[in-house]
């Protein structure tokens, strides 16, 4: 039996409409866009800033603990109630409250859809910069959480430098404003702290973000090169040219396939890989930009280069990238989509590297990642059904952020640590580093209920039962919690 | 009946086509009743969770679980944007045809009942027809639409108004160069609701050059009892349709009813385990084309007439992401000369009519239907184009309901306009 | 209380003769008006965590140093014992063109550190003035930040990583040395701007810009800072090629030489690929024509910079405040601040919304901050008093009312430091 006086002291606050407990209504929160599961005890659905305070304060009162939840499409299980308890979901509070064209501001609530930020100052000639690929449907109080990034971040940057204050929720449930709309305020930055912490240390409840005027004009290059090798170096060779695109996106053989099939984008079958350059600003500017990057490219062996000016022509250079996780997804019943990020530099060793770990496990892999910012997708397809194969690929994906680690990168460049990977946080963080970190938790008040099992490494699995869990589990069935 | 384990019937969805959902997220902001109520148990993952959750006995299929696979519209928006190719319709008429046929609510077997026995059975569906009729005529509605507590309950009654399309056989005779015999679907409600929408695709049929037949036998495609689970009448009709459209001897079956449509072209898989017609049905299925992908095929024969108006066009659903038919109305009302299309926000979001839905789900498809008249509105047209008798009754109750002016036409009206 | 002679042979003990500052070389390291009773020079990490080791066990306050050009940023400390020096920690740890990233130690002088960049084309964006002596260290510890803001950011945009020894002496690592990272807390962010408060920054990495193939400069005068701003807003929406935008009013203006009397300047800085800077420059002329606005091009671009310096140096600058606020705010905010006492020199970058503004002399110091923070507080903006007369500084926490998340940073502090050793009392309501 769900805690019922825990469920009424939440419907007080909420309405009993937004408090959802049977089986049924809790089962759907138990994921998110990973491999990760965990069931809560109560999902309550706020209406603003105030009624999520209230929850947090009940939910501390009844010992329960509180993950927050956008829209569920984070690829770290950031959103998966490791400890059951109580899930806050934004998706009622998705008002945008303030767009200040003149000053490039937009206040809006967390569960605002960030496709529908750019949307809404499009009018004014102005957008929301972070483009994660899921914009369509992610909300903003995620891409906070996360400090998510997308193509566009090689340039502009990732959430961190959109994002100017910050209302949020402490685990004590006190409402606290930081930052704000003006520059530098004084005392120390606790908005460029709180993205980024994955939901752990405060639940953000409105946002100040900046917004950017329109380029005015974007060119985008397709360069399609025999191998990786000489992609990679094109990279490499572009920044060194002294031209930071806008994006730099690579896809490597395997991806290039798939997405032939699935959307005919023109690739040659026999293409190692395919560079997706843009380049923005002033057409003048575009437009030199666009010829050394051609030039570079051509020097380092591109068989072919496409060139797009119309926004319609750039589009279907996109095309392929764009269609590219849809078509990988078809090539298998499932795929899992690893982040690490390695020095430029080192693109071509660490991507030689994955192939081989791939090869030896006996997985297929595609590589479609940002590669201007060294930050690698490889994508690695198998069969959830067959017994085993998710521990193998879970394996897999330890090796290949090993590689990514000892190349001098890190872990994960824009979808978090979350819960699955909090154990690898002690490859490039100390003892003493992840104590400092522990202490931001302690400052905010933050109880081991808050958001519980992200980021700090720790030898109890999500999927290790807690008392609460097993009352849970009891209730759904055996295969509740897998 | 109550011991058989569920989803162990010869509907179920299939492992595989439940595997592929990665639970991604991708489909949320698609998912009308998603957008409205900000449940995941009302989105598409949520949904083939709750199938997945039931096939796997996590949970039973109570009535609130049914309740949440029931306010699906099955617009299938989540399928057109869907990156791993789930094919969410297939699974969620899986899913219902399982739920009916083991224990379903009694709303369910009522719905079942009324669809099979009255809205596919022409004589029946005829005389529900004349009642819904005299209702109008009699000045009834008018009544009812303005009284406090009725109003919300009757606005989206379908309108049957104008003569019924009763012809069959050959309807007309190519004009100009011959290109080609087609058959058309006459359907259920839309010769009494919409017989005028017939008479304009057989005039502009034949305009552009073929024959076009009604095959006296053919019966009602069996697309609304499928999407309520009721899969042995779907399939039966289905067997009906491809006797008598295969018989009759056409190069193609044009339908002018996205729903129809849809539904036609998916009797392969609806009969792929009936070994007499898997085959036949499959044929059947490439023949089947929406009047306006037929046209737009074409080397279209221009209007020599104008039509001046702001047109706005909103996708069927059935036709924009079941059939995955965008360009093709747009294309014709770009051929109109005189005629502006004002393009809606979101054209191609349910308008809430979704079938039987609007009946069956009141609340929810009154709500889709505000937001949708809100869109239209602030395009300032005059003339809202579509392709489904459903959408037009939908919209048609929208104007009434906002007390806007407004004319509701399917697409082909306005070409057959612009031809005379 | 440590006496001076075992605290001189201890640390000694650590860093080694040389690394201890003689007791004449104190006066260097006093904090408005504070001298210590030691001051140490320590060369690595080790020896820095070392020390602060030290300090903690014998509850000792530390301030860390730079280049000491923004020492005076910061309220009057409460405790102070022991100076250090970052500056024999001064190396460039890692630098790999290709990667566009570079990693230094904190007592690097900015000046050398773009030197060694610029060999390879390429730049960290940070401008504050006195680039000759300020450390990235000190910079990074101040969030200081020049013109090139407009383009690039602030610190915080480009910073990717750190190594900050703690309060009780341990090396510690926030971020990493890839450009896009989101491993773990940003502790990144909390360490700059915090003026030494939470750890001693010994190292940090960043994201670099490439260096423009072409720079210009153009002067336009207005006889309204409101006109200025205007203009400046009017460029923007364009999408040119700008790196910087500064509003000089007609005080500094003239000071520099940049426009004439009773005229403010805004200068433009374009940078850029060849063909775009010129389209910039030639659309700026038809805007300045079409406003009616003298344009010239200068030939010296730092010269508006320079007033910057000037505006803070201790000869001419009696009050030096920063102050922010929205861009459509501040003119409004320029024009009210002209009325206290004036008038003042004042340095705006308007597309930001900072302003640095600075006064010679004031007859009644303290009745003017009031005026100061009324008039900020008028356009919802804040006010930091960078330079303050050591008459009234002690009385005053220059950074004015704390902000609403107080509470939060107390608690962050306490957490950091909670026996008070690192730069105690420096930062906003005096934690």
């Amino acid at each position: 039996m769900p805690n019922s006086s825990l469920i009424r002291d939440l419907s007080r606050v909420v309405g009993r409409r937004w408090v959802l407990h049977e089986p049924e209504d809790l089962l759907v929160y138990e994921y998110d866009a990973t491999i990760e599961r965990g069931l809560p005890e109560a999902v309550v659905l706020p209406y603003n800033a105030n009624q999520v305070s209230q929850v947090v304060r009940i939910a501390r009162r009844h010992n329960a603990p509180v993950t927050a939840r956008g829209a569920g499409t984070g690829l770290s299980g950031g959103a998966i109630p490791c400890d059951g308890g109580i899930v806050i979901v934004t998706s009622r509070m998705n008002r945008i409250l303030e767009v200040d064209a003149g000053n490039r501001i937009a206040v809006v609530e967390p569960g605002v859809i960030n496709q529908d930020i750019t949307d809404a100052v499009a009018p004014h000639g102005l957008y929301f910069a972070p483009d994660p690929s899921s914009q369509k449907v992610c909300t903003i109080g995620g891409n906070v959480a996360e400090n998510a990034g997308g193509p566009h971040c090689l340039r502009y940057g990732t959430t961190t430098n959109h994002v100017l204050g910050l209302e949020i929720v402490t685990p004590e449930g006190d409402l606290v404003w930081l930052g704000g709309k003006t520059a530098d305020p004084p005392g120390y930055d606790l908005t460029g702290l709180v993205v980024g912490s994955e939901g752990t240390i405060c639940i953000v409840t409105k946002v100040i973000v900046r917004l950017m005027d329109c380029p005015q004009s974007t060119v985008t290059l397709l360069a399609i090169f025999d191998e990786v090798d000489q992609a990679s170096h094109a990279v490499s060779a572009i920044i060194g040219q002294g031209i930071v695109p806008a994006a730099l996106e690579m896809m490597d053989r395997n991806t290039m396939r798939a997405v032939e099939e699935a959307v005919q984008a023109g690739y040659p079958p026999d293409a190692g890989a395919v560079l997706l350059i843009e380049v923005d600003g002033l057409e003048e500017e575009t437009r030199e930009q666009a010829d050394s990057v051609r030039a570079v490219c051509e020097e380092l062996g591109a068989r072919e280069l496409r060139i797009g000016f119309s926004a319609e022509d750039r589009e279907r250079l996109w095309a392929g990238r764009k269609g590219a996780l849809g078509a990988l997804g078809r090539l298998a019943p499932s795929y899992y989509i690893l982040d690490g990020v390695v020095p430029r530099s080192k693109l071509p060793a660490v991507l030689r590297g994955v192939y081989e770990a791939c090869d030896s496990f006996g997985f297929q892999v595609a590589n479609v990642f940002h590669a201007g910012d060294g930050n690698l997708h490889p994508n690695v397809m198998f069969d959830e059904r067959v017994p085993g194969a998710t521990q193998r690929v879970l394996d897999l994906g330890e090796v290949i952020m090993r590689l990514c680690v000892e190349a001098g990168g890190t872990i994960t460049g824009e979808h978090g640590v979350g819960y699955e990977k909090r154990n690898y946080m002690s490859w490039i963080f100390s003892e003493d580093d992840l104590e400092v970190m522990a202490g931001v938790k302690l400052a905010f008040g933050a109880t081991d209920l808050f958001n519980p099992g992200k980021i700090f490494p720790s030898s109890k699995g999500c999927g290790e039962v807690s008392s609460r869990m097993k009352a849970a589990i009891a209730k759904v069935g055996p295969d509740a919690y897998v | 009946m109550a011991d058989n384990p569920p989803f162990s019937g010869p509907f179920a969805p299939s492992d595989a086509d439940l595997s592929r959902c990665v639970h991604c997220g991708l489909c949320l902001e698609s998912c009308p009743t998603y957008t409205e109520t900000g449940l995941e148990t009302e989105s598409p993952r949520g949904r083939l969770y709750l199938i997945k959750a039931i096939a796997e006995e996590r949970i039973e299929a109570t009535p609130t679980v049914v309740g949440h696979l029931d306010l699906c519209l099955q617009c299938r928006n989540c399928e057109a944007v869907c990156p791993s190719g789930v094919p969410y319709g297939r699974i969620m008429e899986g899913a219902r045809a399982e739920l009916l046929a083991n224990r379903p609510p009694l709303a369910w077997r009522l719905r079942a009942l009324f669809l099979r026995e009255v809205i596919a059975r022409p004589r029946r569906m005829a005389a529900f027809a004349t009642l819904l009729r005299l209702y109008r005529a009699s000045g009834l509605r008018w009544l009812a639409e303005r009284a406090p507590f009725l109003r919300e309950r009757v606005i989206l009654a379908p309108t049957i108004s104008g003569p019924t399309f009763r012809a069959r056989g050959v309807l007309a005779r190519p004009r100009g160069e011959a290109r080609g015999r087609v058959a058309l679907l006459i359907g259920c409600i839309m010769p009494h609701a919409y017989g005028r929408v017939h008479e304009a695709t057989v005039r502009v049929l034949a305009r552009n050059g073929f024959e076009v037949v009604a095959p006296p036998h053919q019966a009602c495609c069996g697309a609304l009892n499928a999407h309520n689970g009721d899969r042995p009448t779907a399939r039966a009709l289905a067997r009906r349709n491809i006797d008598a459209f295969l018989d009759a001897g056409v190069d193609a079956v044009v339908v002018n009813s996205a729903g129809c449509g849809s539904a036609m072209k998916e009797y392969g898989e609806l009969l792929a385990d009936d070994p007499d017609y898997a085959e036949k049905a499959k044929r059947f299925a490439g023949m089947v084309k929406d009047v306006t992908e037929l046209l737009a095929e074409l080397p279209l024969e221009a209007p020599t007439g104008r039509v001046e108006a702001d047109v706005t066009f909103q996708d069927p659903c059935h036709l924009a992401h079941a059939q995955r038919i965008t360009g093709a109305p747009r294309e014709l009302l770009a051929a109109i000369p005189g005629l502006r299309l004002v393009e809606m926000a979101q054209p191609d979001r349910c308008c809430g009519s979704a079938g039987i839905y609007s009946l069956a789900h009141r609340e929810m498809s009154l709500d889709l239907l505000d937001g949708k008249m809100r869109e239209i509105a602030a395009t300032g047209a005059e003339v809202i184009a579509t392709a489904n008798p459903g959408c037009m009754a939908q919209i048609e109750a929208g104007l009434r309901r906002h007390r806007r002016p407004g004319r509701v036409v399917h697409v082909v009206e306005l070409l057959d306009e612009a031809y005379r | 209380m440590v006496k001076q002679a075992s605290l001189l042979s201890q640390l000694e003990a650590i860093v080694g003769a040389d690394g201890v500052r003689r007791s004449d070389e104190l006066s260097a390291f006093a904090v408005d008006g504070l001298t210590p009773q030691a001051a140490v020079a320590p060369s690595s990490y080790e020896q820095v965590a070392e020390v602060l080791r030290y300090a903690h066990t014998e509850g000792l306050a530390v301030i860390p140093h730079g280049g000491g050009t923004h020492m005076h940023i910061g309220n009057v400390p409460g405790r102070y014992d022991i100076g250090l020096s970052l500056l024999r920690l001064d190396q460039v740890v890692e630098h790999e063109p290709a990667d566009l990233t570079v990693t230094c130690q904190a007592g690097i002088t900015l000046d050398r550190l773009q030197r060694h960049l610029g060999q390879h084309g390429q730049l960290v964006p940070l401008g504050p003035a006195w680039g000759e002596e300020a450390t990235i260290g000190g910079i990074l510890a101040a969030n200081a930040s020049g013109p090139s803001r407009h383009a690039h950011g602030a610190p915080r945009d480009f910073t990717i990583g750190m190594k900050v020894v703690t309060a009780d002496g341990r090396i510690t690592k926030a971020g990493g040395r890839v450009v896009k990272n989101v491993a773990g807390y940003d502790l990144c962010k909390l360490y700059i701007g915090s003026l030494g408060t939470l750890g001693v920054i010994v190292e940090a990495s960043f994201k670099l810009a490439p260096t423009a193939k072409v720079e210009r400069t153009a002067v336009a005068t207005f006889e309204t800072p409101g006109q200025a701003c205007a203009f400046a807003a009017d460029l923007q929406r364009r999408g040119l090629t700008l790196r910087a935008v500064q509003l000089l009013n007609a005080t500094a203006a003239s000071a520099v030489e940049l426009a004439q009397q009773g005229l403010c300047a805004l200068v433009l800085d374009l940078a850029g690929t060849p063909q775009a800077v010129e389209r910039s420059r030639r659309e700026i002329g038809d805007l300045a024509q079409d406003a009616a606005a003298d344009l010239r091009d200068e030939e010296n671009a730092a010269k508006a910079w320079e007033s910057r310096m000037r505006l803070g140096s201790t000869e001419e600058a009696y009050l030096l405040c920063k102050a922010t606020a929205l861009p459509t705010h501040l003119s409004a905010l320029i024009e009210s601040l002209e009325t206290v006492d004036g008038p003042p020199h004042i340095l705006a970058l308007p597309a930001v919304g900072v302003l640095y503004a600075s006064w010679p002399r004031l007859e009644d110091a303290e009745a003017a901050v009031g005026r100061l923070r009324t008039a900020v507080t008028a356009v919802d903006g804040s006010l930091v008093l960078e330079r303050c007369p050591l008459d009234i500084k002690p009385r005053l926490d220059i950074f004015g009312d704390p902000p609403p998340s107080f509470d939060l940073m107390r608690r962050v502090k306490e957490q950091f430091d909670p026996k008070g050793v690192l730069s105690p009392g420096r930062q906003v309501g005096r934690l």
